[in-house]
Formats: C-alpha cells, sequence, structure tokens
C-alpha cells in the first residue's frame, strides 16, 4: 500500500484527476461568456439604436438580435450545467473508486496477516478502518488536484489584478496571508492528533459494541448487559471529550481565519482612505481593489478549507494505512499465487518451542509419514491443540522448524497448504450462505474470471474491478475445483456430496429441515411427480383408516376441522411461499374469491366473536400476564390488538371499523383452526354458509395456475414439503401420533425415490449466520465433508471424531475410506485410538513423545528417533 | 373437544374450586386438547416430564413396571390430573400411563403450568393441597409396609 496519501492518489488517478482539472478551466472562458452575454443583452439588444447587428455574417433586427442573444444565453446555461454534471460525476466517481480500491487493498491486507497477528486485531476494529474511517475520503479524493488548482488559480488572478491597481494595497491585501500559513497549521497539527485519537476511540467502540454482541449468551447468563452497557458509555464518553477538544480548535482556527479576513478591509479603508485624500490613489481605484479583494475571500476561504481538509484526510489516510502494514504480512506471492507446486512427504516439527500459551508445547522431533494414522492425546492445557495447529500450519513455532518434505509450512503458499491439508476444528468456519456452499467451500479456488464471460453485467463488473484494482473474478460464479475433489464436474461432485452427506449422518437432519420448507412456485412443477409418488407410498403404508385417524383428508364440501378457514374456504392454498393470512388477503385472486363468494361479512362475524374471546381472556388476567405468552394458537399482540378493537368499538357494528380494523378482524377468522383454538364460534350454520363459499370460490378460482386446490395433483407451493405428501390436516389432538406419521414418511420418501432430492433441497436451505440454523454436530459434520470433499494429503481433526464411541470410531473409518493415502492426525479425547498406527503423547509439561502401533519398519524408525531425541 | 365441555370438566374439579369461571375459561384456552385411543401411551416411565394432563373424558392406567411386564396401580378418570409433580419439580416420570379407554385430555406444558401458578396463586395453593394429601398418603403406605414387614 502507498503510506502517503498523496502518491495513492496520484498513483490511482492521475488521469481522473487531469480530466477534471481540464473540464474545470474549460469551464471558465465559459462561465466568463454566461456573465458577459446578460450585459450585451441590457445595453445592447434592449437599450441599443441603429439596427441591424451582425453576428457570424448574419444582419439582425433588434428583435431577432435579443432572441439571438437569448438563445445563445440559453445555450451557454444548458453547457455550463452539462459541464457541471459531467464534472460532479467525475468527482463523485473518481471518490467512490478511489474508496472502493482502499478498502479493496485494506481487506487484501488483512487476508496477508500471518495468524499470530490476529490476536491483536479485532473484528469490529477492520470494520470500523475499512467502513467508517475512511468514507468521508470519497468526498475528497476526487478533488484533490482540481480544487486548489481552480480556487488558487482565481485567487492568483485577483491578487494580481489588485497589484496592478496599486503595489502598496496589493501588498495590504495578502499582508495577513503570512500570518496565517503560520498560525494555522500550528492549530491545525493539534487537530490532527485529536482527529486520530477519536479514530482510535472509535475503533475500540465498534470493537466493544461487536464483543458485546458476540457474547450476547455470556451477557445473558452473567447478567453482565449494565456491566457492557458502562463499557460503551465509558467510549462514548471519551469521544464526547475528544469531540468537545476538536471543537475549541477547529472552531478557534475559524474564528481567527474569520478575523484576519476582516482586518484586511481595515487596512483598506484606512490606508486607502488615507491615499485617495492625499491624492496618491484615485478613488476608482480604491472602489475596484475593494471590489476584487470581496471576490478573494470567496477562494481563500475555500483553500483554507482545503488545506484544513487535506491535513486532516492525510493524517486519517495514514491512520488507517499504518494499521494494516508492517513487517508481519506474508507476501503477496504466498497468498495469491496460483503458480502450485505441491506439497508433499513427511510431515516433521523440529526442535519445536511453541512459545506463551501453548502449554509449554516442546517437540524435539516428531516425523510423521504419509499415509499414517496419528492418535494425539494428552496436552489439554493447550499444547496438545498448539501441535495440531502447527501441523495445520495455522500457529507458527516460537522456535523450530515445521516441514512438509523438507519445505517450511509457514513459507508455503496458501493454495498449496489449501490442496495439501484441511483441519476440522471443534468450531469451524461457516458463511451465510446455503449449507452446500458450507459443504463445498474448500473447492472455492478456480477464480472464474469475469473475462471469459460477456453478458453485459460481467463486462461492467469487470470494467470496474479493472479500474480499482480488484479481482477479476465473478463473485458468484462457479468458484469449485472439480478436479481437487475428484469429481469430473457439477453431477459428480453432486453425488458425492450426496453419499458423503448421508455417511457423515447429516442427511436426515437435511431431509427433516427439507420437508418443513415450501418450494417456490417456479420449481413447483417438477415436484410434482415424486411428491405424488411418496403420498402413495404413505398411503399404501398406512390401513385404510389408520392415515385418517392421525391426518383428516380435504374433502370437497366437507368442514375440515384442522384446517385454518381459510384453507376451508378456498379449499386451496394460492401458490406463495408463505402461510401469513394477511399477505394472502391482499393477493388480488384471494380479494376476489372471497369477495364474490361472499364470505367476507362470514368472516367478520366470526372474527369479531374471536375477538371477544381475546377481550375476555385479556380481562381475565394481570395486565401484561406471561399467561398471553403461553396461548398455542395466536401470538400475544394479536390478542391484545383484538381485545383493543373490541373495547373501542363495543356496542358499535363491525361495519364501523377502518378498512385495516376490519382486515384485522377477517385474519382472525381466516387463521381460525377448530381443533386446535376450541373457540366457539362456529355452528353448524356458518359452517354450511362457509362450506357454500367455498362451492362458489372453488368455481371462480377454477383452472389458474397460481391457486392449488386441495383435490389436485399438483405440487402446492404453500404447503410446506411434509404437508403436499400428506395431503390432509394433521389432526392437532393426536400430536402424539405425529411421530409415527413421520417415520412412516420417512420410509415412503425413501421406496418413492425422493430422499436425494429432499437432500438437495435441504442443502440448499441457508445454514444462517455464523451456522446458526445447523446444531453444533451438524456444524462439525459440515467440516469433515467440507474437509473430505477435497481430498486433502493430510488431514487434521480436532474436537471432532476423537472418542472411542462407535459413532466416532464409524466417521474415522469413513475418512480412512474416503483418503485411503492420506495422513490422518486427531486428536483423541479418550486416549483410546486402536485404528491408529502412531500414537503421539503429550505430556503436562508440554513434552511430546510418539510410539508406533503396530509392526511397521518405516513407523519404528519414526519412533528410534524420537526416542534417541528424549534420551538425549 | 369443545372448550366449554373442558370449563365444565374443570370446574367440577378440587383443584379449581376457588377459580371463577371467566379464569377457568383461560386454562382450557392454555391447554392443548389431546385424543388418544384406548391401550395409547401417553409417556413412559424414565421421560422427560414435559407436560401435565387433565382427563376431560376417559380413564387411564397408571403403570408401574413389575418382574417382566408391568401393573396398573392406580386408575384415573375425569377430572383428574396427572404428571403435574414432573412438571412442577423438574424430575422424570415416575410412572407410565396408558389410555385405558378413549381418552379426551387437556394437555399443560411446563411453562403454562408455571405462567398459570404465578398468575392464579389460588391453583397454587390447590396443588400444594394435592400433592401434600398425596405425600400423606404414600408416607402412611410406608409406614404400613413397613409394620407388616416387621410383623412377618
Amino acid at each position: 500500500m502507498d503510506s502517503r496519501f498523496f502518491s495513492f492518489v496520484w498513483r490511482h488517478s492521475k488521469r481522473e484527476q487531469i480530466f477534471i482539472l481540464v473540464l474545470t478551466v474549460l469551464s471558465f472562458p465559459l462561465v466568463y461568456v454566461s456573465l458577459e452575454i446578460p450585459k450585451i443583452i441590457v445595453n445592447d439588444a434592449i437599450s441599443g439604436r441603429d439596427f441591424p447587428r451582425e453576428i457570424l455574417g448574419i444582419e439582425l433586427q433588434q428583435i431577432p438580435y435579443l432572441l439571438t442573444l437569448c438563445g445563445a444565453f440559453l445555450g451557454m446555461v444548458v453547457m455550463i450545467n452539462g459541464i457541471k454534471w459531467l464534472l460532479n460525476i467525475s468527482v463523485g466517481m473518481t471518490g467512490e473508486r478511489m474508496l472502493r480500491r482502499l478498502r479493496y487493498q485494506i481487506f487484501e491486507q488483512v487476508m496477508r496477516f500471518r495468524i499470530l497477528r490476529f490476536r491483536t486485531t479485532k473484528p469490529g476494529e477492520v470494520i470500523q478502518s475499512m467502513l467508517g474511517e475512511i468514507e468521508p475520503l470519497g468526498g475528497f479524493f476526487g478533488e484533490v488536484i482540481a480544487t486548489p488548482a481552480f480556487q488558487g488559480g482565481l485567487l492568483c488572478v485577483y491578487v494580481v489584478f489588485i497589484f496592478v491597481q496599486d503595489l502598496w494595497l496589493g501588498l495590504a491585501a495578502v499582508s495577513l496571508y503570512p500570518a496565517q500559513a503560520y498560525l494555522i497549521p500550528m492549530l491545525q497539527a493539534k487537530v490532527v492528533r485529536l482527529n486520530k485519537a477519536r479514530a482510535r476511540n472509535t475503533r475500540v467502540l465498534a470493537d466493544t459494541i461487536s464483543e458485546s454482541i458476540s457474547n450476547i449468551a455470556d451477557i445473558h447468563t452473567n447478567d453482565t448487559a449494565r456491566w457492557h452497557m458502562a463499557q460503551i458509555s465509558g467510549r462514548l464518553h471519551q469521544n464526547t471529550l475528544i469531540r468537545m477538544d476538536l471543537f475549541k480548535r477547529k472552531f478557534t482556527i475559524k474564528f481567527l481565519n474569520n478575523f484576519l479576513n476582516q482586518l484586511t478591509p481595515f487596512f483598506f479603508y484606512s490606508a486607502g482612505g488615507y491615499l485617495v485624500i492625499t491624492g496618491d490613489l484615485d478613488f476608482g481605484s480604491l472602489v475596484a481593489v475593494l471590489a476584487a479583494y470581496k471576490d478573494l475571500a470567496g477562494p481563500w476561504k475555500e483553500l483554507l478549507n482545503y488545506i484544513q481538509r487535506w491535513n486532516d484526510f492525510n493524517s486519517r489516510y495514514e491512520f488507517v494505512v499504518e494499521s494494516f502494514t508492517g513487517d508481519d504480512l506474508y507476501g503477496a506471492q504466498r497468498v495469491f499465487s496460483t503458480d502450485i507446486e505441491p506439497l508433499q512427504g513427511d510431515l516433521e516439527l523440529s526442535g519445536v518451542e511453541g512459545g506463551p500459551g501453548t502449554g509449554g508445547l516442546t517437540v524435539s522431533r516428531l516425523l510423521i509419514r504419509p499415509g499414517q494414522t496419528v492418535a494425539v492425546s494428552g496436552g489439554e492445557n493447550g499444547a496438545r491443540e498448539a501441535l495440531l495447529r502447527m501441523a495445520g500450519g495455522l500457529l507458527e513455532p516460537a522456535v523450530g522448524r515445521v516441514t512438509v518434505g523438507g519445505q517450511m509450512l509457514n513459507d508455503a503458499t496458501m493454495p498449496q497448504i489449501g490442496a495439501m491439508l484441511a483441519y476440522v476444528g471443534a468450531e469451524p468456519g461457516m458463511i451465510s450462505r446455503s449449507i452446500r456452499d458450507n459443504l463445498v467451500y474448500g473447492l472455492l479456488r478456480c477464480a472464474p474470471d469475469l473475462a471469459e464471460q460477456s453478458t453485459a453485467e460481467a463486462v461492467v463488473l469487470l470494467r470496474e474491478a479493472r479500474w480499482t484494482g480488484n479481482i477479476t473474478a465473478d463473485p458468484e460464479g462457479d468458484w469449485i475445483d472439480y478436479a481437487a475433489s475428484g469429481a469430473g464436474g457439477p453431477e459428480g461432485l453432486d453425488s458425492r456430496l450426496l453419499g458423503l452427506v448421508d455417511q457423515a449422518g447429516l442427511a436426515d437432519d437435511l431431509v427433516a429441515g427439507a420437508l418443513d420448507s415450501r418450494i417456490d412456485p417456479r420449481d413447483a412443477e417438477r415436484w410434482t411427480g415424486p411428491i405424488l409418488a411418496a403420498r402413495a407410498e404413505l398411503a399404501a403404508g398406512f390401513g385404510a383408516d389408520e392415515l385418517e385417524d392421525i391426518a383428516e383428508p380435504w374433502v370437497p364440501g366437507r368442514f375440515n376441522t384442522n384446517g385454518s378457514l381459510f384453507a376451508n374456504v378456498l379449499f386451496g392454498l394460492p401458490a406463495q411461499l408463505t402461510d401469513d393470512f394477511r399477505a394472502f388477503m391482499r393477493l388480488p385472486l384471494v380479494a376476489d374469491a372471497l369477495d364474490s363468494c361472499g364470505a367476507r361479512a362470514e368472516l367478520e362475524a366470526i372474527g369479531r366473536d374471536i375477538a371477544q374471546e381475546f377481550a375476555n381472556l385479556v380481562e381475565a388476567v394481570e395486565e401484561n400476564s406471561s399467561v398471553l405468552d403461553s396461548f398455542p394458537a395466536y401470538p400475544k399482540a394479536d390478542i391484545l390488538a383484538a381485545a383493543d378493537l373490541i373495547q373501542k368499538y363495543h356496542g358499535q357494528p363491525t361495519e364501523a371499523m377502518g378498512p385495516e380494523e376490519r382486515e384485522t378482524v377477517q385474519a382472525l377468522a381466516l387463521a381460525f383452526v377448530q381443533t386446535r383454538d376450541r373457540l366457539e364460534v362456529i355452528d353448524d350454520a356458518r359452517i354450511s354458509r362457509l362450506m357454500a363459499c367455498q362451492a362458489s370460490a372453488r368455481k371462480s378460482l377454477a383452472g389458474r395456475d397460481d391457486f392449488v386446490f386441495f383435490d389436485q395433483d399438483r405440487f402446492s407451493p404453500g404447503r410446506t414439503v411434509a404437508e403436499n405428501i400428506i395431503n390432509a390436516k394433521r389432526r392437532f389432538d393426536r400430536k402424539s401420533a405425529w411421530k409415527l406419521l413421520a417415520e412412516r414418511m420417512e420410509a415412503a420418501i425413501r421406496i418413492a425415490g425422493l430422499r436425494d432430492d429432499l437432500i438437495r433441497l435441504g442443502l440448499s436451505a441457508p445454514a444462517g449466520n455464523g451456522g446458526s440454523n445447523l446444531s453444533a454436530t451438524a456444524r462439525r459434520r459440515t467440516a469433515l465433508v467440507r474437509a473430505l470433499l477435497k481430498r486433502p494429503k493430510l488431514l487434521i481433526l480436532d474436537g471432532i471424531a476423537g472418542s472411542s464411541d462407535p459413532g466416532d470410531i464409524a466417521l474415522r473409518a469413513l475418512v480412512r475410506k474416503e483418503l485411503p493415502d492420506a495422513t490422518i492426525i486427531f486428536a483423541t479425547t479418550d486416549g483410546v485410538a486402536r485404528d491408529a498406527d502412531l500414537l503421539v503423547k503429550i505430556d503436562d509439561s508440554g513434552g511430546v513423545r510418539s510410539e508406533t502401533v503396530g509392526p511397521s519398519d518405516d513407523h519404528s524408525a519414526a519412533t528410534d528417533e524420537t526416542r534417541g531425541r528424549e534420551a538425549s | 373437544m369443545s372448550l366449554n365441555h373442558a370449563v365444565q370438566v374443570l370446574q367440577e374439579m378440587p383443584l379449581f374450586r376457588n377459580i371463577d369461571l371467566k379464569r377457568l375459561r383461560v386454562v382450557a384456552m392454555m391447554g392443548e386438547s389431546r385424543t388418544y385411543r384406548a391401550a395409547e401411551r401417553l409417556f413412559e416411565k424414565g421421560d422427560e416430564g414435559d407436560a401435565a394432563f387433565i382427563i376431560i373424558d376417559g380413564e387411564v392406567d397408571v403403570l408401574v413396571p413389575v418382574d417382566g411386564g408391568e401393573q396398573s396401580v392406580a386408575v384415573l378418570g375425569k377430572g383428574e390430573i396427572f404428571g403435574e409433580l414432573a412438571v412442577i419439580c423438574d424430575q422424570a416420570r415416575s410412572t407410565a400411563i396408558a389410555a385405558r379407554t378413549d381418552l379426551e385430555a387437556l394437555r399443560l406444558d411446563r411453562s403454562t403450568v408455571l405462567n398459570l401458578m404465578r398468575e392464579f396463586p389460588d391453583i397454587s395453593l390447590e396443588l400444594v393441597r394435592i400433592l401434600g394429601n398425596r405425600l400423606e398418603r404414600t408416607t402412611r403406605e410406608l409406614s404400613q409396609a413397613r409394620s407388616s414387614l416387621a410383623v412377618r
């Protein structure tokens, strides 16, 4: 990174800066002409005599002459504003692009940090530097050269004009500039220091905030919210103090500037007046000088302002750059070179001392041959973790060497390490994208070059990336290194992924998630066949009445006591990815159907009864009672809102309510499920009226693509996948039997061949922030599959598959089967590792010794060397 | 099961004798209605005690294991509550429960029971009384069992 602000600006935007300057200079004569034309219009075209006048060889009478001049004036205005428009866009875009470049450069630097540096680099600080601190620079980049050139130029013209009028007055005009030039920077230096202090404090504040958010669980369990609030308050107070100091200095500078600027006219009036009176200066010249000085004040003020900003932004830039440079960065080559020479051979640690925080880890010599299964035990005080992290290139030893095939692991490039090894910790990093993206994360290594794409979007993306020194890869393109995965292409990878997900025990969770999800209406059609097959299998798996005992079927004309009134009235659902009744009601097709079948009045009557029940409920309990939180069907907010409505419209008909309130009442009715809610708001008469509405709605909604009836053999996007398979409403009073239904469904899905599709659907679900949609176990298994997919030569497992439980042993067997030639190092939690062929034991003081299990010459050689060292 | 029917049953229970009708309706609304077929099991001994049940219609067997099988030690009927001990004391189920006939029950999960106890202290007092009676009965049975052992 450029350490100085100006060299950064000049290196990356000289063309733009010159363009802006040229544009600025070009606008000068146009502005001059635009001021001149009105003068000619007034003095010549309107007040003039003796027409015609000649313009470009054409003789014009007074009116045409006036109109021509006015036309020219209008043209000038358009041109000037056009140039201004272009100028503003150029300044803005130059700033934005430079900002993008700077932000990208900072992130690039962070990617080059050695792991150790992250002990002192906090995420909140990086975010604050990248986004907050440099943001104001964006507005400044574009005017770095243009403003001083333009304002300086104007200033020079005015000063020269004054000097030409009178040498002494000229001297008077600039007499205080040296004082300003001396005083201001002095005061400004302190302002710059304060700005840095403020930036530093804001970084700590940003980090304190992000620390508080990430520790929210501990805050809740330790009741430390107030402590954290006090910490934030303390930082905010520091900010206020710095700001106060800053304001004082800043406005002192402003005061001085203003004062000194006003002092000059004092000289003009006193000295100039004296000269005029004594006859040494003519009156006209004094007036002209005064007018020129008035014009002088503008550019001078702008220049001073510019200098202040220049100082501020220079220090800001340098402060940020200092934080992201240093000697402890890996060379760019190590991080970004894709020219891979694969790492292979023995993994060797020799003369290693871990240093602070590694539980006293010392390894005189540890040799691990390719293909060995190594169990590491002991060293719970941090030595084991440190050893495994060193083997993974994530930690540099304080003393000693960690090598692979003789090459220092810490000198290896990121692509070399990425291709060679995988490290699965207890808390693997997850990206907040789909689960599939998290699984293939280890393969995202083939940057899809934008230059190979021809869409308009890609062309713009590429051009901007080039202008700003960003990576020229498509962020949403296919990054997968299929060769590394051993799969020829997307299909091969897909089947390998499904196999691994199943074997690693992730598939059941994925299927369960998929069953509860909805499918986009655009994809719905291809699900119809498989879902109908699974539906048939499910029905076949149950006896005739058995399924009906657990789920109530939808029969046209028969009220379904487990379905919502909405579903009962329409006998189907809109093809929408929601189950929000209010959203449904606003769909034109639903609104029309409800209107035309005359259901609104009935729904309002029922909704009003429900609201009345809620009002009684609210009346029966204490204010803000937690009892309302336990109500199974309706959220507390809805209950309270309904009670409020009843109170507000006591004794008045529902028609008196506003449109939104009536919608609320109708929504209460539409969400009502008789078996679940049990309120006596529906009797036979109402049911028969609702069924009459159903018959009419069935006619008006027939044949529509965006609505699916329950008796249609079509996938219904309004229902979850499970509901589509069951094709009936699970009985709320038979929840005890739902588990049986789920088991039968699982079997039906397998028989119908739908399981793989459901796993795929589960894979496309979002993993959540930090993988929050997955359990901790699922996250670890995701990371394990991620590691297996890229087929590393060295796999390190720390915190997964480490015990002698059958499940963990099976996972290790899976790992060995998938990676027959790889070195596998795992941390054993209970010291039992019958499947290992090298045991590495770490004692309480951090000493490491290894012993070979089973007869192998190679291995015993390694052990002997280790023992030899220990003896010495 | 309609709400009114559930309220009628609750009204006759000693547990709710000091609770007025409006509040009984709240209790009924807070619960979930469940139906079980004869012989269906509600929970097993050792299960987590996540809910209490009030019988609205039908009967259940309280089952304890006896060598190789199990034996019904009590039959509970309409208007009786069970499972509340495990909920309040955060314990595992001490017995298994199976429907003796087709059964309708009101299921109150742990948070609902605790919320209702907080909201209506009379319910808490009645529960203390019920549990006290049960303890007294168990103690009496235990001392009888001991003395019969001593006589032998």
